[in-house]
Formats: C-alpha cells, sequence, structure tokens
C-alpha cells in the first residue's frame, strides 16, 4: 500500500503537481493536489493503471497560473504550428 | 407470468463484482435453472439473455445493466446484471438504486480480484446486505479456499463462507457448514453425510459461523455464552440478520457455466437475502418533509426510474421499482421533478432484451414502462402527491477529450447522436469549450468514451475521432511598457491618420481588460477615444506569445496625435493594434496555464 502511495506521489511530482495535503479516512488515502491541466488529461487511466483500479479522483477547475519557462518553448511551437496548418 | 405477488416474496438482486468474472453466466444459469430460458446461453457465444446489445456482443463484455426475472419456489427474483469494468461504474450506481441486495460475482482464481474488493466496500459504506458467490470451481487451477481466504482476511469480521467445495477433477459436491450436511452437484435439495475427511474443516468453519450468528443478535449472543452452541434455526436466523444488517457477508460457490451449485444457491438467495417489504424508503415531499414510503400493494403508487434504456422496438424504456401500491395501465402520476404528469400505458417485465406486457405490477417488484414523455433516471412517479428522493449520483466524468467527426461537416451528427445517446447514459457528459472551441465529451474512462463512439458508428452511422483536448492556455504581461503606435495612409485619396500612445501593465480591475482614458489636453480627440478601446479589445484576444487570450492586463491611453481631416475611427482602431503589439513583447509576457485541484476519494454514497 505504501508503495502505491509513493507511486502516486512520485507521478503527481513527474506532473508538476503540488501536493496540499494527505489525509487517511477510513483505511484510505486522501491526497488532495494542484496539478496543470496540461498534465492530467489522461490521468483518469493512469491513475487507474497505478492503483489496478483502487483509486478514484475528482478535479475541479482552480485558477491560472504562470507556465514554467521549461514548458513554454513548446506551447508555443505547437501554437505557430497550429496556426500554419490552420491557414 | 404472475403479476399480483406478495412484496415478502420477491428478491431484487444486482449482481456486480469485477469485470469478467463470471456475472453474466451466474444470471444466465440462474435464469436456466429456474426455466426463465430455455437454453443456457454464453456471453462468448453472443446469445446470453443480459449482454443483448451490439457492442456487449462484439466486446464479450457487459456495458450496461440488464434485468431480468424468474420464479424460483413461489419467490419472483428481479436480477439486474451490473457490468463490472469501472468504466461503467455509472450503471452501478443505476442498478443499486433499487434493489435491494447485491451478490458479489468473483472467480476462483486464488486471490482477490480489485472489483470484489470495490464491490464489498461499496455494500459495506452504503448497507447493501450482500453474498459473495465463487464461481468458476470446474475450472482448472480454480482455488475455492485461496479466493475465500484473501476475502476473509481483508473482511474477517464480515465475511463467511458457509460453503466447502469438494472438488475432484471436477466440482462434485460441497458442504453446507450451516447444516453439516454433504450434498451432490445436481442434487442439491438432498442432504447426506459428510465425508469423514472433511470433519475436521466443517468443525472448524462451523465455529466461525456460530460466532458470527451469535453476534449479529443480542438474544443468540446470551445463549452462545451460556451453551456454547446454537441450534441450526438459530445460526441460519443470526445469519440472515447479519446479511440484513450488513455485518455478516456468507460466501458460496459453484460454477455458472456448468450449472452447479446453481440450485443451493437458490436456496440460499431465497431464505436469506432481504425482501423490498423489510425495507421503507425514504421520499420528500415539496416542502422538503420526510415521507416514508411503505412496501405496501394496496397503498398509493410510487414508482421510481432507476434506467432508461432506448429499445430499437419500443423506444424509450424506464426501468422503474414499484415502491408502494399496484401499478395498472391508465393511472395518472405525477412526476415532481418535472413538473409534469404522465398516463401510464404500457407496462412490462423484461427479460433481457425481451419484455412480457403485463397488467399490472405491484408493491416490490420492478419492470419497465415505455413511451413516457418526460421521467429521466432517478425521478419518482407518484399516485396524487408530489414526491421526489435524492438524486441518483453518478460518478463524476474524469476524463475528457475532443470529439471530431472524421467526416467534415458530420459534427452536427455526431452532436445529435450523443444527445440521443444521454437517454441512455447519464454518465457522460458534452460540452462545446467556447476558449479552444472544441466539442468536449467526458467520461468515467477511456473505455467509456470508446464506446460511445461505437454506439455513435452502429446507431447513427457517424465516424467520431476522439482526440487529446487543447489546453486553454492564456497569457498576460508581468511588466510595464509603452509604445506608440502609428496609423498613417496618407498617399493618394482619402488619408488615415492616427496616433495613441499607450501604456500596459498588469492588473485589471476585472481581471481581465481595463481600459484608462488619460489623455489630456485633446491629443487624441474625445470622438476617437472609443476607437482606441475597441481596437485593444480586439488585440487582447490574442497574445504576442503563441496567440492565446491575454487577460489581467491594463492599458492606460496617455497621448497621441491626429490630423483634422485624415483622423478617422479606424485609424485610432488600428494605431491601438500597433501600440499593443509593440509594448507587450517588452512588458514581460508569460503563458498562464489552467490550474486543477485534484483530490483523490473514495466510493460515492448510496443514491
Amino acid at each position: 500500500m505504501c508503495s502505491i502511495m509513493g507511486d502516486i506521489l512520485g507521478d503527481l511530482n513527474k506532473r508538476r503537481g503540488k501536493v496540499l495535503g494527505m489525509e487517511a479516512i477510513e483505511g484510505k488515502q486522501v491526497i488532495s493536489a494542484e496539478v496543470p491541466m496540461a498534465e492530467i488529461t489522461k490521468y483518469a487511466t493512469d491513475l487507474r493503471s497505478m492503483t489496478q483500479g483502487r483509486g478514484t479522483f475528482t478535479l475541479a477547475f482552480e485558477r491560472y497560473d504562470e507556465v514554467p519557462a521549461s514548458a513554454t518553448v513548446k506551447i508555443i511551437e505547437d501554437a505557430k504550428k497550429r496556426a500554419t496548418e490552420e491557414e | 407470468m404472475m403479476a399480483t405477488i406478495q412484496a415478502e416474496n420477491i428478491r431484487n438482486i444486482a449482481l456486480i463484482g469485477h469485470s469478467g468474472e463470471g456475472k453474466t453466466t451466474l444470471a444466465e444459469a440462474i435464469l436456466f435453472n429456474t426455466k426463465a430460458i430455455d437454453r443456457q446461453g454464453r456471453v462468448d457465444d453472443g446469445n446470453s439473455t443480459m449482454d443483448y446489445t451490439q457492442e456487449e456482443i462484439t466486446k464479450k463484455i457487459s456495458i450496461s445493466l440488464a434485468m431480468a426475472n424468474c420464479s424460483y419456489k413461489g419467490t419472483k427474483i428481479n436480477l439486474i446484471d451490473v457490468p463490472g469494468d469501472f468504466d461503467f461504474a455509472g450503471e452501478l450506481v443505476q442498478a443499486m438504486a433499487p434493489v435491494d441486495s447485491a451478490l458479489i460475482v468473483t472467480s476462483a482464481s486464488g486471490s482477490m480480484t480489485v472489483g470484489t474488493e470495490k464491490a464489498i466496500d461499496y455494500c459495506i459504506t452504503n448497507k447493501i446486505p450482500a453474498m459473495i458467490f465463487v464461481s468458476g470451481l470446474d475450472k482448472e487451477n480454480a482455488d475455492f479456499n485461496g479466493t475465500t481466504n484473501a476475502i476473509v482476511d481483508k473482511y474477517p469480521t464480515k465475511v463467511t463462507p458457509l460453503f466447502i467445495p469438494v472438488i475432484k477433477g471436477g466440482f462434485e459436491g460441497f458442504v453446507n457448514v450451516v447444516d453439516g450436511k454433504y450434498y451432490n452437484v445436481g442434487d442439491e435439495d438432498n442432504g447426506l453425510d459428510i465425508p469423514s475427511v472433511l470433519t475436521s474443516q466443517v468443525e472448524e468453519d462451523r465455529a466461525k459461523v456460530l460466532e458470527s450468528a451469535a453476534e449479529s443478535d443480542d438474544a443468540l449472543m446470551e445463549k452462545f455464552f451460556e451453551e456454547g452452541d446454537l441450534s441450526q434455526e438459530e445460526i441460519e436466523l443470526g445469519i440472515k440478520k447479519g446479511i440484513a444488517n450488513c455485518t455478516t457477508i456468507p460466501v458460496y460457490g459453484g460454477s455458472a457455466a456448468l450449472n452447479k451449485g446453481i440450485t443451493n444457491l437458490l436456496n440460499k438467495l431465497v431464505a436469506n437475502m432481504p425482501s423490498p417489504a423489510d425495507r421503507d424508503v425514504i421520499a420528500k415531499d415539496t416542502k422538503g418533509q420526510d415521507v416514508v414510503i411503505k412496501c405496501d400493494s394496496d397503498g398509493p403508487v410510487v414508482l421510481r426510474v432507476f434506467k432508461t434504456m432506448v429499445d430499437p422496438f419500443v423506444g424509450r424504456l424506464s426501468y422503474i421499482k414499484l415502491l408502494s401500491g399496484t401499478l395498472k395501465s391508465g393511472i395518472i402520476l405525477k412526476n415532481a421533478t418535472k413538473d409534469s404528469e404522465e398516463k401510464i400505458s404500457s407496462i412490462y417485465f423484461v427479460k433481457g432484451k425481451k419484455q412480457e406486457a403485463t397488467d399490472s405490477i405491484s408493491a416490490g417488484d420492478m419492470g419497465a414502462l415505455a413511451k413516457l414523455n418526460t421521467p429521466t433516471t432517478g425521478d419518482v412517479l407518484s399516485e396524487g402527491r408530489e414526491l421526489v428522493m435524492e438524486p441518483i449520483q453518478m460518478p463524476a466524468p474524469v476524463l475528457s477529450m475532443a470529439v471530431y467527426a472524421s467526416k467534415k461537416g458530420e459534427e452536427d451528427k455526431i452532436f445529435a447522436g450523443l444527445s440521443r445517446l444521454k437517454d441512455e447514459d447519464i454518465s457522460f457528459a458534452v460540452v462545446k469549450n467556447p476558449e479552444t472551441n472544441e466539442m468536449l465529451i467526458s467520461g468515467v474512462g477511456e473505455n467509456h468514451l470508446d464506446i460511445l463512439c461505437k454506439k455513435l458508428k452502429n446507431k447513427f452511422g457517424v465516424d467520431a475521432v476522439l482526440k487529446e483536448p487543447r489546453i486553454a492556455y492564456k497569457e498576460t504581461i508581468k511588466g510595464k511598457a509603452q509604445a506608440e503606435g502609428k496609423h498613417k495612409k496618407q498617399s493618394g485619396g482619402a488619408g488615415q491618420f492616427g496616433v495613441a500612445v499607450i501604456v500596459f501593465e498588469p492588473g485589471a480591475a476585472d481581471g481581465m481588460y481595463e481600459f484608462c482614458d488619460e489623455v489630456v489636453g485633446g491629443a487624441v480627440p474625445r470622438q476617437f477615444i472609443p476607437a482606441v478601446d475597441k481596437g485593444l479589445k480586439e488585440a487582447v484576444k490574442k497574445g504576442m506569445l503563441a496567440g492565446y487570450p491575454m487577460i489581467n492586463i491594463k492599458c492606460h491611453l496617455i497621448d497621441g496625435k491626429s490630423h483634422p481631416v485624415d483622423s478617422k475611427e479606424i485609424a485610432f482602431v488600428s494605431a491601438a493594434k500597433l501600440a499593443y503589439e509593440e509594448a507587450v513583447p517588452k512588458a514581460h509576457p508569460i503563458l498562464l496555464e489552467p490550474i486543477y485541484v485534484l483530490n483523490h476519494g473514495r466510493y460515492s454514497r448510496r443514491p
């Protein structure tokens, strides 16, 4: 069980997530985190394979935040590529 | 088909558990055993009663809940076969709304599957009386003990095996731990002496059963303490109480595919599972006051729609449970949720894809109504009163994909198809994202969305393609910058001239866009100030980094120039845009991305 928690937290970290809190409720670990949308479009699928289907989650929009410089270049490239495709 | 039946003689049971562990096969065996069907179909052959849709036959898994009924020893059993795949969790919550108990089906793989664990958790959390059936005991390497031990390890106080299989080559017979008799498969009503090799195991198991039975009732506990034993009748009573209170979950077993152990299971379902008469249902009136609905055939009619199906022949079919009264055609019922009335015409009992017409349905029973005008899943229809119930809590759609038509121009067909599919499946949502202009379909998982696309193809002949959704990035500036935008066209013909000097900085009053006119001395004539505002409003629709909308920008128009003849609105609109384009790259522009709060959670509560 602990290793699964470690996997989930490590995975959230890779997704640029910020863990807000962890709590054990009725024997289940409940994690709360802030994650950029761009990193969790397929989270439903990934969490299921990490937890064999045990994990469930909800998502709610929170706010807009600055994209880190490392991710900016790709977003700009993609947008330009799409703009030329659409023309 | 018998229509009037006492609620005490009805069992409404959902078959739940991990995907592919034999729920549909068990339902088939039960229906065959009770002569509700003439031949036992197979999921693999695509001819089972419960998996009848095109998508289910192709994929060999259940996708929608399916209902069927049968009679056994004077008791009517309504079965709901629930898909085990987690993507169809919406079907699970709909199925659990009407039933009075659950039969958790697992294979004999030697371990506890996640689906079994989730099913047990669901029943415990929501206080749904449950039994476990370990199927596939005839398979090679079938491991009944390994499977039950794994489950008991996790739920030691609740899960109680009452069944010891005898497997020699095949599944031959079993011991009923409660009565201490051995039964041959195929002759499951006829108790024999237990084989001597099993005596000690039966003793051991019986001791655990005694404790479990005693714990469910104070009087039994007292007697157990005094005498150290209970009679068979007392154990049966204790187990029945334990099941009803959801403190005992007994385990039985068999082989659904080979129709072994099914009679024994049916005997236990009839004897020990609660009937609809054992539970009052609480509804609310329009003032929000609780109304207790007693399961009484002579009471006023109250029914609840728990699932809507679209039948190719009958059209929309509303699956219902009659909570009270006796439903006959011609009656007019109120739907408080939709503020409408329904005249009931066709009433059916359901057996997979088939409907059997009936004159009436009595309290506690389940059936289907054709062609209701408005009711949708979860609504209550009531005679004379307006009643509502807590809505059926569907799982939140957590996976969104952009849906496109593979043939251009068929987007409308897709949208129309999806809205028809929403009749049957209320666990997905379709919305247009105004920011990215994409049509988004949100569901429980990848399989769920895939199946929706297959249904679009099969039912409406339209090909949909799913793509990763675009992210609605935005842009803003972190610094301050000033620029002069000069629009000048004075080479022949009517001229255009306008100059705007604008300072841009972060921090709009509404968080989006703010314009301040700080021009002094009429450098920009009054009548052209709105043109600058208009030009900026158009400009901020696209940021300078990647063309995403610019937000939280404050624009100060501080100076400008005009020409008595050539200054026109269009010149200042254009000048404003030029100032924006020049200043923003100098004002430390950044990209913004949407941040979501992700909460890992638990199963939703009972609807």
